[in-house]
């Protein structure tokens, strides 16, 4: 410890590198601090404010170059990251990044540092600084700066341990570079690329554990007075960082802007989403379905009479509902064309059986200018899902289960059965060549959520 | 070059000068005052680095310095806003929930009014909203036992951020035996090729003044162009002639501000305006990245780097640049700036250089 006085300059010991801040700036931290939730997080996020705050100051004294520095995609800026780190990562000079880690005091010889700016791909830095706030003298303090490099070799030698709350504490020596080294590295060196992950997480184990945990802590208090950290591990932690969709629902969670049953079928939604591979639909569109297809349960018309899955009498009778199902839909003004052909899937939830069928099909898209001439590829078409959900026949009615649709961006649509209702149904554009999921909950609650769809857009 | 030597007069050493003339002085070099009170042979004695740093930290002067750069002058407030995260492991458990709770209030009440500068008192109305926080947790407390309570908090975090000492000696448990304490941190050895060092040493002793020259062109240019950013530009356009007058003429910042001329209003001005360390830092700055520049390609020339070079090496070369200009230029820079008050004309190389170029402009 004595060696972090010994490495440092005589003249960074007499003049260390001290920013005062301005007043507007002081403010603008105080807002990013009011996007996260609870008081002590608001505090570290309003200190690492200004902690970046002073950094750019210092960087326009030092360099007037200001397109160099490049704040924009900070992770303190996306509330719903800073909710979970409040350092400040993904900063950047020319192309190297930079993670600021604030502290209100270097006595300790400790410095404390997000587990995410050390294992995350998309937090890790190439140089990480760390800042001294003297909040009640308005000051940033730079006591110096760490390479990935350094940290790298000191991991090696002493291994990591995460501390209760997503924190690892490594000793303040070695942040022993001035900060004028940062404008050194970015002239002279050329950023080696971190962007390998540190070792593979498990996110299916976690997944199921992180929405259980989350829902079981929303039954004590309001999610706005959970932390995170306290809830989960920091491979759970992981799991959620790793994967944006997730970190936004994690926060749209603490913000009470989902109901508890909403936040297990979401994260279910977004785990098949992430991770499963999507099913290509394209080919159903002209009735062709695919041996890997049916050996995962699908079906069609066709098919079915080879298969004999269903008793004759009952794949007549179904036929003949679906028909229905279809005119019912065009009658009520829905663009379906007469020759479809429906792709099913038999799938019990819970205890109750149902019958899902996707109806995949296309259109030339009616904006086109038809007087360019063009070669049928290179039309634009306009996908759609039309997804159904029926009893199983005898079964006649569906006792208000209902369906979901949805993409990582959120809910597309949601339809629930009433009293008598033979089947629900959700149509959708699917041209975007997003992946959408289809989910079935029924109404006792239990959910499903089915691999995923993508139209391709050949 | 002046050598001290101690004698049995209390408060009191010999010095000589690079005449050789015996002379009495009241300064007793702070080296001295580390070596005569260490004790090796103490038992669980500290290394002398440890104790030079507890002589050191401890030390009347030092703390000065120190507060005055901000470091120990916060207010109890202020200490118990601070994110504890070992300190408050130490605590009891009263404690931490006391400190809690004065987030809870204060803290969140400063950031809301975003306030800045010195903490003031907790409010009754705070304390009474703390007191209730607490009665919650099944701790009754009046808001005026609590605000003892917290006071009290305050020095106890205090006290408990003095830094660890290392022990020099470590009793092995099994033997009995002493050994020194293998914990202890060493000084890396320098991996040097001599012959590297020494042409090294050549080019930058050859380049150095050509450096600081650009340095200062480029760090008073630095320097012009943020004044006329910031809100006290419409003073830049007495920069130059401030320096002028603390460089050339020997003239305090007291002296200046009541010099009609220099057109300065008070103190303080002169000292924002003019902030003379922060052109040394930003000078240094200049010298260094100059420096670097030519030695890698040197380096490269000389087939002892690629460039772009590795980052050990560029870090051990900025390092040693650090050390080397710090050597010759600014640990001189920088404490004659720090002994100002006598009126003496700055007479370190940095400031003969400075001068010359402030006469020329």
């Amino acid at each position: 410890m004595i060696n972090s006085l010994m490495q440092l300059s005589d003249f960074r010991l007499l003049y260390p590198e001290l920013v005062w801040l301005e007043p507007d700036k002081i403010e603008a931290a105080v807002q990013l601090s009011n996007q996260v939730y609870g008081e002590a997080h608001q505090w570290s996020v309003y200190l690492h404010g200004l902690a970046l705050a002073g950094f750019e100051q210092w960087f326009t004294q030092r360099s007037h170059d200001t397109t160099m520095l490049d704040i924009r995609d900070c992770s303190i800026f996306t509330p719903s990251v800073a909710n979970l780190i409040a350092s400040v990562c993904n900063l950047k000079i020319n192309d190297f990044r930079l993670c600021i880690i604030a502290t209100e005091s270097v006595a300790a010889e400790a410095v404390s540092m997000p587990c995410a700016v050390v294992d995350s791909a998309a937090y890790k830095a190439h140089l990480y600084v760390l800042a001294e706030v003297i909040e009640e003298q308005s000051q940033v303090v730079f006591r110096g700066i760490l390479s990935q490099e350094q940290l790298s070799q000191y991991k090696e030698s002493s291994p990591l341990q995460p501390t209760d709350e997503w924190h690892y504490t490594l000793p303040l020596w070695l942040f022993d570079q001035e900060l004028d080294q940062l404008l050194f590295y970015a002239k002279h060196l050329e950023p080696a690329d971190i962007s390998a992950e540190a070792a593979t997480v498990k996110t299916h184990q976690n997944i199921d554990l992180i929405s259980s945990r989350l829902s079981e802590a929303a039954m004590s208090l309001p999610p706005s007075e959970h932390k995170p950290w306290e809830l989960l591990s920091w491979e759970e932690g992981r799991t959620i960082l790793d994967s944006q969709p997730l970190t936004a629902c994690v926060y749209e969670w603490q913000a009470q802007s989902t109901s508890k049953k909403s936040l297990r079928m979401r994260i279910q939604e977004i785990f098949s989403l992430v991770s499963q591979s999507a099913i290509d639909t394209a080919q159903w569109a002209e009735g062709q379905l695919s041996e890997a297809y049916r050996s995962m349960g699908y079906w069609n018309f066709s098919t079915l009479a080879s298969a004999r899955t269903l008793e004759l009498a009952d794949n007549d009778l179904f036929k003949k509902q679906l028909t229905q199902a279809l005119d019912y839909l065009r009658a009520k003004g829905r663009l379906i064309p007469a020759d479809v052909y429906p792709v099913c899937k038999d799938v019990t939830v819970g205890s109750e059986c149902f019958r899902l069928c996707t109806v995949v099909f296309s259109k030339a898209d009616p904006d086109e200018d038809i007087s360019v001439v063009d070669s049928s590829e290179n039309q634009r078409k306009q996908w759609f899902f039309l997804v159904i959900l029926g009893a199983v026949p005898p079964q006649r009615t569906l006792h208000g289960a209902g369906l979901r649709v949805s993409t990582l961006n959120g809910v597309v649509k949601e339809a629930v059965s009433e009293v008598n209702d033979p089947f629900v149904y959700a149509l959708i554009d699917a041209s975007s060549a997003e992946k959408v999921s289809v989910t079935i909950e029924t109404q006792s609650g239990t959910a499903m959520t089915l691999p995923p769809y993508i139209a391709s857009q050949g | 070059a002046n050598i001290s030597t101690h004698t049995p007069n209390a408060n009191s050493c010999l010095a000589v000068n690079s005449n050789g003339e015996e002379k009495k002085t009241k300064y007793k070099p702070i080296s001295l005052e580390v070596l005569e009170s260490f004790n090796p042979d103490l038992k669980d004695s500290q290394s002398l680095g440890n104790w030079t740093y507890t002589v050191v930290y401890r030390h009347r002067d030092f703390k000065k310095v120190l507060s005055e750069k901000g470091s120990s002058h916060l207010t109890d407030w202020a200490i118990l806003n601070r994110e504890n995260v070992a300190p408050l492991k130490q605590l009891s458990v009263r404690s931490r929930h006391i400190s809690k709770a004065f987030h809870a209030v204060y803290r969140r009440d400063r950031r809301q009014a975003k306030a800045t500068g010195r903490c003031p008192d907790p409010s009754d109305k705070q304390l009474n909203e703390m007191s209730n926080l607490l009665n919650e947790k099944k701790i009754s407390i009046s808001p005026e036992a609590l605000l003892k309570e917290i006071e009290n908090l305050a020095k106890q975090l205090r006290r408990l951020e003095s830094p660890e000492m290392v022990p020099f000696f470590q009793t092995n448990p099994e033997t009995g035996t002493q050994r020194e304490n293998p914990d202890l941190p060493v000084v890396d050895p320098t991996r040097a090729d001599l012959q590297e060092q020494c042409e090294m040493s050549h080019f930058l002793r050859e380049n150095l003044i050509v450096a600081l020259e650009q340095a200062i062109q480029l760090g008073i240019k630095d320097r012009l162009v943020e004044l006329n950013n910031s809100r006290r530009q419409k003073h830049a356009h007495k920069y130059i002639l401030g320096l002028r007058l603390i460089y050339c003429n020997g003239l305090t910042q007291q002296q200046i501000a009541t010099d009609k001329l220099a057109g300065f209003a008070n103190k303080s001005q002169v000292a924002k305006v003019l902030a003379p360390m922060k052109l040394v830092s930003q000078i240094r700055f200049r010298t260094i990245e100059k420096l670097l520049d030519m030695i890698l390609v040197r380096a490269e020339k000389m087939g002892l780097t690629s460039i772009p070079p590795q980052e050990n090496y560029l870090s051990s070369l900025v390092h040693h640049l650090e050390q080397y200009v710090d050597d010759k230029i600014f640990t001189n820079a920088t404490s004659e700036l720090r002994a100002g008050g006598a009126n003496h004309a700055l007479n370190s190389l940095y400031a003969s250089y400075l001068c010359r170029y402030l006469q020329e402009k």
